[in-house]
C-alpha cells in the first residue's frame, strides 16, 4: 500500500505561466536497460529482475530520498486506477501490472514509472506552461540514472525503445491545454489539422486513444527521432505559445459577440457546481470548463485556477472512493463529488 | 479486399501508418503504392520475408502486427527494414540529441564545468575580467581533461 493523500496534489499548490489556458506540462523520456527484452516481450521473471535493477538504482538517486514506491502486482484495482488519475501510471498500466512499479516524489512532480511499454519511464510534471523546466528536471533524473543503469544506446539510433515512434530522444514533451474559446468559435479542427501537418498530436486527457473531455486536449510532439532535446522542447513552446494566443483571441471574441449570455452561462455553471447535490464525472467537466473560462475572462473572482485544477483530478472515481475508503455505486459517488466540489469551491464568492 | 486507398483495386500488400502514435494497418494495391512512394512494399526483399531476431524471436511479421520490437537487438537484426519505417515515421534515422554519460568521474567533471561556464556567464556581466580570465583557464583545463578521459576509455574498449 503507499500513502498519498487523495484531496492534495502538491505539485498544483501553484500555477505556471498561461495557467488559464495551460493546466500542466509533462516531459517524459523513455530508456531501457540493456540485457533485457522490452516489457512486451519479456517473461514474469525478466519483468522482475528489471524492476529489482530498477528499484535498486533508482533508491540511490537523491532526488528520490524519501519517495515513494509501490509495485503493481499486489496492488488493489481501485489503488491502480487512483494512480492513473493523478497521471502517476498510464492506461497500459492499469490492465498489465506484472513486474509494475512506480517511484514517485512526495510532490508528485518526478517519478519513473518500471515496466510500462519501456522497462523505465522517467517522467516530469509543470503546472501551466514550462516545456523548459520539466525538461531540466527529468533530464537531471536521467543523467543520474544513467550513472547506475546500463540503458539502452545505439550508436545510429539512440536511445532504443519498444516502440519505434519513441527512438532516438526517447522524449515526449506535453501539454494540457484548455481551449473552449477554439471550440466554440469552431477554429478547433483547423488548428489541430495545422498541429498535425506540423508535427505534433492531439489527444484527449489521459493520453493514446483517450476521448477529448472538457474542451481539454494533449498537445505533444511527434517525432524523437534527429532532433536535439533542446529542439523539441523549442518546437513545442513554439506551437503552444500560438495555440494560446489564438485561445485568448477566441475568447475574447466570444465575449464581446455575446457577453451577456457568456456570462450567463459561466454563472450558471458555478452556481450549479457550488449547490449541486448529485454531480457525474461528465458534467462536472463540462461545468468546469466553463468556470474556468470565467475565471480567465476575470468574471468569476476569488476562485483560484489551483482549486480547479485540484478538483479536476480529485472529483474523479477513483478518488472519491479512495476519499470514502469504500467502493460504492454511480449514484453515491454522484453525490460524494458534488460534496468534494463543494469543499473545494467553498471560500471562493461569497454569495 | 481492396485496396483501402482506391477502393478499386485488389489490395496486394499491408503497410503500417502512424497517426498520433497509433499504429493503424492499410491494405493498399500496386499501383496506389507506387503513387505514395512505397514501392519498397513490392521490391524483391519483401518477399523474402521470415526476418526472426535471433536473440528474443520475434519475426518481422509480428512487429508489423503489434509495433513493437522485442529487444536491442531487433533494432540491428531488421536492418534497413526497419530503417525505412524509422525513415517514415521520423524522417530521420540518425540521433542527434543527448549521449548517456556513463562514467561518473567524467560526469562529475562535466557537472563542474557546467558550472564553471555559469560562473564564467556571471563575471563576464558584471564586468570583473580578472575573475572571468581565470575562469577560462580553468575552463580550458577541465575540458582537456575530459577529453583526455574519453580517449583513454575508448582505448580501453
Amino acid at each position: 500500500m503507499f500513502d498519498i493523500e487523495p484531496l492534495k496534489i502538491f505539485w498544483l499548490e501553484s500555477l505556471g505561466e498561461y495557467s488559464e489556458v495551460i493546466i500542466s506540462t509533462r516531459v517524459r523520456l523513455a530508456r531501457n536497460i540493456s540485457g533485457y527484452p522490452f516489457p512486451s516481450r519479456a517473461t514474469r521473471e525478466d519483468r522482475e529482475k528489471v524492476r529489482e535493477e530498477a528499484y535498486s538504482a533508482l533508491s540511490q538517486i537523491n532526488l528520490f530520498r524519501g519517495a515513494l514506491w509501490t509495485e503493481m502486482d499486489g496492488l488493489h484495482s481501485l489503488d491502480r486506477q487512483f494512480l492513473m488519475e493523478r497521471h502517476l501510471i498510464s492506461k497500459e498500466m492499469l490492465s498489465n501490472g506484472v513486474g509494475g512499479g512506480l517511484m514517485v516524489r512526495r510532490d508528485e512532480d518526478l517519478g519513473v514509472m518500471v515496466n510500462e511499454e519501456d522497462h523505465l519511464r522517467l517522467f516530469a510534471l509543470c503546472p501551466g506552461f514550462a516545456p523548459q523546466d520539466a525538461y531540466i528536471k527529468v533530464n537531471e533524473l536521467d543523467d543520474l540514472l544513467c550513472l547506475e543503469l546500463d540503458i539502452a544506446f545505439h550508436k545510429d539510433y539512440g536511445f532504443l525503445t519498444s516502440c519505434p515512434t519513441n527512438v532516438g530522444t526517447g522524449m515526449r514533451v506535453s501539454v494540457l491545454a484548455h481551449l473552449p474559446g477554439l471550440v466554440v468559435t469552431k477554429r478547433i479542427r483547423e488548428v489541430v489539422n495545422w498541429l498535425r501537418e506540423s508535427g505534433y498530436s492531439v489527444r484527449g486527457i489521459y493520453g493514446e486513444g483517450s476521448q477529448v473531455v472538457g474542451n481539454i486536449f494533449q498537445i505533444s510532439n511527434h517525432l524523437t527521432l534527429g532532433k536535439e532535446e533542446e529542439e523539441i522542447v523549442e518546437g513545442v513552446e513554439r506551437v503552444v505559445k500560438k495555440i494560446v494566443s489564438r485561445e485568448y483571441e477566441a475568447r475574447q471574441q466570444i465575449y464581446l459577440s455575446a457577453r451577456l449570455e457568456i456570462e450567463d452561462k459561466i454563472w450558471r455553471a458555478y452556481g450549479t457546481l457550488s449547490h449541486a447535490r448529485l454531480v457525474s464525472s461528465e458534467e462536472l467537466l463540462g461545468l468546469l470548463s466553463l468556470v474556468r473560462m470565467g475565471v480567465g475572462l476575470g468574471i468569476l473572482k476569488g476562485i483560484s485556477l489551483q482549486d480547479l485544477n485540484k478538483v479536476m483530478i480529485c472529483a474523479q472515481p477513483a478518488h472519491i472512493q479512495k476519499v470514502e475508503g469504500e467502493q460504492m455505486g454511480p449514484v453515491i459517488r454522484d453525490q460524494r463529488r458534488a460534496t468534494i466540489i463543494r469543499s473545494f469551491l467553498k471560500g471562493g464568492i461569497g454569495l | 479486399m481492396k485496396c483501402e486507398i482506391c477502393n478499386v483495386r485488389d489490395a496486394e500488400a499491408v503497410y503500417t501508418e502512424v497517426v498520433d502514435g497509433v499504429a493503424k494497418q492499410i491494405h493498399i494495391c500496386k499501383v496506389c503504392a507506387l503513387e505514395k512512394g512505397l514501392d519498397f512494399l513490392f521490391s524483391p526483399e519483401k518477399e523474402e520475408g521470415g526476418f526472426v531476431c535471433n536473440v528474443c524471436g520475434l519475426t518481422w511479421e509480428e512487429f508489423e502486427a503489434n509495433w513493437r520490437l522485442g529487444c536491442t537487438a531487433c533494432y540491428n537484426v531488421f536492418g534497413d527494414k526497419l530503417r525505412r519505417v524509422l525513415e517514415s515515421i521520423h524522417k530521420s534515422t540518425r540521433h542527434v540529441g543527448k549521449s548517456p554519460e556513463k562514467d561518473r568521474e567524467v560526469f562529475e567533471l562535466k557537472k563542474r564545468l557546467e558550472e564553471l561556464k555559469r560562473r564564467l556567464s556571471v563575471a563576464v556581466d558584471e564586468e570583473r575580467f580578472d575573475r572571468a580570465a581565470k575562469l577560462r583557464d580553468e575552463i580550458r583545463m577541465l575540458e582537456e581533461e575530459i577529453a583526455k578521459r574519453r580517449e583513454r576509455r575508448a582505448k580501453n574498449v
